[in-house]
């Protein structure tokens, strides 16, 4: 059981929403404008945000911008519910930090499995204790704290995970299907430069250490220790 | 000195020298023959009296006879005639008189004596120093019973020949001055012409170096100078024809980078301004002084210096987009080519703001389409998957689930349709007949149609049209604006108001009015009002069944038939539509429109 906000405008739609995700045993509450949405993350503290991107008064990509600037929200996954012409809208979603997608029109289902998936991959984030160290960089997963050569870096879930999975899997090459299935938890359906993006924004927040994270051409990535000429 | 001075000198001084060598040679010539005839008189003249006077038969001795005869003799032949002893002593002479016969000194020395008494004869021209004049002297010997024993001397002043002579000096120098004056006027005239013709030529061919190309030397005859000028017109000629058709190019290119639409940059070799067309100037809103200065110091975007960093070294064509914003944002596709021989930078300007503004609305349409249609879609698939997975079970969810799935049909339906409105009209496929219609006619139908939902609501509807008064339209056109615009009054309308539908002619046209007495509409809203999708209240306007189109639908209504449509309204007193259209003649019925 867990706290949902709805942000919705269409008032059949957040209804729909709200019916099937009581139904499956969560707490949801509906937001019909982004100001609202903002307002309600701060009151009613969800531990999901089901976001449609497209809103009345601000963008939805605004309204995550907000929650992942907040130190309290920041660990609110979202999932961002948009129109499939909008692509670009998704990317950057992700980039902004967005746990999962559901394409508008969605089935109910579908949104509720990935509505458990993300949930149950942040408890699962924040059961693993076990602190990975690897190039410089060190991932403490219960307290959600990375350090690169001794420097905090401010990491989304997102790329938190990705360099988790990297960190976990050290010396084997972990292709952009493998990534997006066991990162993101979905199927390769989003592109897969999806992936090289969030590599890339990881590898400026890594700083020096970000050399371990290594490109595979045309098949993936992989974690190399000692790339970066750090042993330990 | 110039070419008329050096010719007139040349001229003049030959012509004075060959008349004045001919009268020397004249002069020299005259005086040869007179002497000779002279000579050749005297001596005649000097064997006849030396003839007489050895046929005299006077005594040797008898010296006053020798001197009486000798005078006679001199008288009559009018010369000196001298009797000299071989001695030299002079025994008598017609000039001398007796008594200074002894005075006189020996002539045996005498040149004519000596050529006498040597070869038979002599004669001799020199001045006499006895009668102070020039004398020409003949000598023939003088002998006695066939011995030699003087001579005699015949001579003659020489004042007939010199006064010959002076009489032609005067001549040949009268006629040596005139042929100077001659030659001179000759000369300065020759050297005139020759000098003008080249002064002529010379100025033509200075007016010609100075650009003048129309003028030629119009120099006639067949001598070099006119050779000259012919060449130098030929000249003009091909250069003002190679200029002609160099100017021609010129003011093609000039006019092509005058009149394009896109802007032109040329940069010379130092990466300095060389041309900017006006287009450019337009578009970059440019100030006058521009050639000579770099082209950073007038565009200023760092994708700019980029552009010309990267064209350095290459000739290919490199474009890029740059995105200014100085008064408004303009959207700038570059081209830049280097010109390989000059080293010459070419970059073309092309203002792609509007394709980019017609691009971002199609895109925003299409964004917006794919939003309207996919949530009620999204709706009616999630009520029914709920209601299929166990909704359908609790009787009173499921009837607002599927009353639900009922709206959202209708709206999908809806917005189909007035897509299909829209698409049609903006695809011109629909064309829109301009006939006469009676409005009154027509706003009745609109009004009949949306009458049901008004009556529901309390609002009453009011029609106040003339009954003649004709629009020039499209009848469904018109229906259909009216049915839109009267249907949003009632939609947004709180309950219990009132409608007003009015139609007057005014300027030629006819205008409708349709005026509610609702909350009316902000200030903000109304400049967009017409665009596809735009809402005043989302929210709202969903709720209500909207489709966000139907302004959009009127506002191309009215356009495609020529009329205009506005709108004003304030928070709180209501809106006023207002539909312009062209008004039928009164008098042309609609039977006569069809003829």
């Amino acid at each position: 059981m867990s706290r949902i906000l709805i942000v919705e405008d269409e008032q059949d739609l957040a209804g729909l929403l709200h019916y099937n995700l009581k139904l499956a045993g969560h707490e949801a509450e509906i937001a019909r404008t982004g100001a609202s949405a903002i307002v309600q993350v701060g009151s009613f503290k969800p531990n999901l945000v089901l976001l449609d991107l497209m809103l009345p008064d601000i963008s939805g990509l605004e309204v995550i911008r907000m929650i992942r600037s907040s130190p309290q929200q920041r660990r609110t996954a979202v999932v961002m519910v948009t129109a499939k012409g909008a692509e670009s809208d998704r990317v950057h979603g992700f980039e902004l930090g967005a746990d999962d997608y559901v394409v508008k029109p969605f089935s109910v289902r579908e949104l509720l499995l990935r509505v458990e998936a993300v949930l149950r991959r942040m408890v699962e984030d924040a059961g693993t204790d076990t602190i990975l160290t690897g190039g410089g960089i060190r991932i403490d997963p219960s307290r959600h704290e990375v350090t690169a050569d001794g420097d905090s870096v401010i990491l989304t879930p997102l790329e938190f995970r990705l360099l988790k999975t990297l960190l976990e899997r050290p010396g084997r090459i972990q292709t952009r299907e493998t990534l997006l299935s066991d990162v993101w938890g979905i199927d390769a359906e989003i592109e897969t430069r999806t992936v090289d993006t969030h590599i890339k924004r990881l590898r400026q927040k890594l700083g020096p250490s970000g050399e371990s994270i290594e490109t595979i051409r045309g098949i993936g990535y992989r974690f190399m220790e000692g790339k970066s000429g750090v042993e330990q | 000195m110039g070419i008329r001075a050096k010719l007139f000198l040349v001229l003049f001084s030959l012509i004075v020298v060959s008349v004045g060598a001919v009268s020397i040679y004249i002069s020299v010539l005259l005086n040869q023959r007179l002497t000779d005839q002279v000579r050749e008189d005297l001596r005649v003249k000097g064997e006849l009296i030396r003839d007489r006077l050895e046929r005299e038969g006077i005594a040797p001795n008898d010296d006053a006879s020798w001197i009486k005869v000798v005078d006679q003799l001199g008288m009559r032949s009018h010369a000196r005639v001298s009797l000299i002893r071989r001695d030299g002593k002079v025994l008598a002479d017609s000039e001398v008189s007796a008594d200074k016969l002894a005075s006189l000194e020996n002539h045996s020395t005498r040149p004519e004596i000596v050529d006498a008494l040597e070869r038979g004869s002599g004669s001799s021209i020199r001045y006499s120093t006895t009668l102070s004049r020039r004398m020409v002297y003949v000598a023939l010997p003088f002998r006695r019973d066939g011995q030699v024993v003087g001579t005699v001397r015949v001579a003659e002043p020489l004042a007939a020949v010199e006064e010959t002579l002076a009489d032609a000096h005067r001549a040949l120098l009268s006629s040596v001055l005139l042929a100077a004056l001659i030659a001179a006027a000759v000369s300065i005239l020759a050297a005139d012409r020759v000098s003008a013709v080249v002064r002529s030529l010379t100025e033509s061919a200075a007016k010609m170096a100075a650009g003048d190309l129309e003028i030629r030397t119009r120099a006639e005859g067949s001598d070099e100078l006119a050779e000259l000028g012919r060449a130098l017109d030929l000249l003009a000629i091909n250069l003002s024809a190679a200029m002609g058709a160099l100017r021609k190019e010129r003011d093609l290119l000039g006019g092509i980078v005058s009149a394009m639409h896109e802007g032109l940059l040329v940069l010379d070799g130092d990466g300095r301004i060389a041309m900017v067309n006006p287009a450019l100037r337009k578009m970059l809103l440019l100030g006058p002084e521009l050639v000579g200065k770099y082209p950073l110091e007038v565009i200023r975007h760092p994708d700019f210096a980029a552009l010309l960093e990267q064209c350095k070294g290459s000739s290919e064509p490199v474009p890029i987009e740059i995105e200014l914003v100085a008064l408004k944002p303009t959207y700038l596709l570059l081209h830049a080519v280097r010109i390989a021989e000059t080293g010459r930078l070419l970059v073309v300007f092309v203002d792609v703001t509007e394709i980019r503004r017609l691009e971002r609305i199609r895109t925003d349409f299409v964004a917006n389409v794919s939003h309207e249609l996919r949530t009620p879609i999204t709706a009616i698939r999630g009520y029914a998957e709920t209601l299929r997975a166990g909704a359908l079970s609790d009787p009173e969810v499921a009837a607002s689930m599927v009353e639900i799935i009922f709206r959202q049909s209708e709206r999908l339906s809806r917005l189909v349709e007035d897509l299909l409105e829209l698409s049609r009209l903006e695809g011109s496929e629909l064309k829109l007949s301009a006939q006469p219609v009676l409005l009154l006619e027509l706003a009745n139908r609109a009004v009949d149609a949306v009458r049901p939902r008004a009556e529901s609501k309390g609002i009453h509807l009011q029609i106040r049209i003339p009954d003649y008064l004709r629009a020039l339209a499209d009848e469904r056109a018109v229906e259909q604006v009216l049915l839109n615009l009267l249907d949003n009054a009632v939609k947004y309308m709180p309950s219990g108001g009132e409608v007003k539908i009015t139609a007057a002619a005014r300027d030629g046209r006819c205008e409708i009015e349709v005026r509610d007495d609702g909350s009316g509409i902000e200030a903000k809203h109304l400049s967009r009002l017409f665009e596809r999708f735009y809402r005043v209240d989302k929210g709202r306007s969903r709720d209500m069944g909207g489709t966000g189109l139907g302004l959009a639908i009127v506002k191309h209504l009215v356009a495609g038939m020529k009329g205009e449509v506005k709108v004003v309204s304030a928070p709180g007193k209501g809106s006023t539509f207002t539909v312009i259209l062209p008004r039928a003649e009164s008098e042309i019925s609609p039977l006569a429109a069809h003829i």
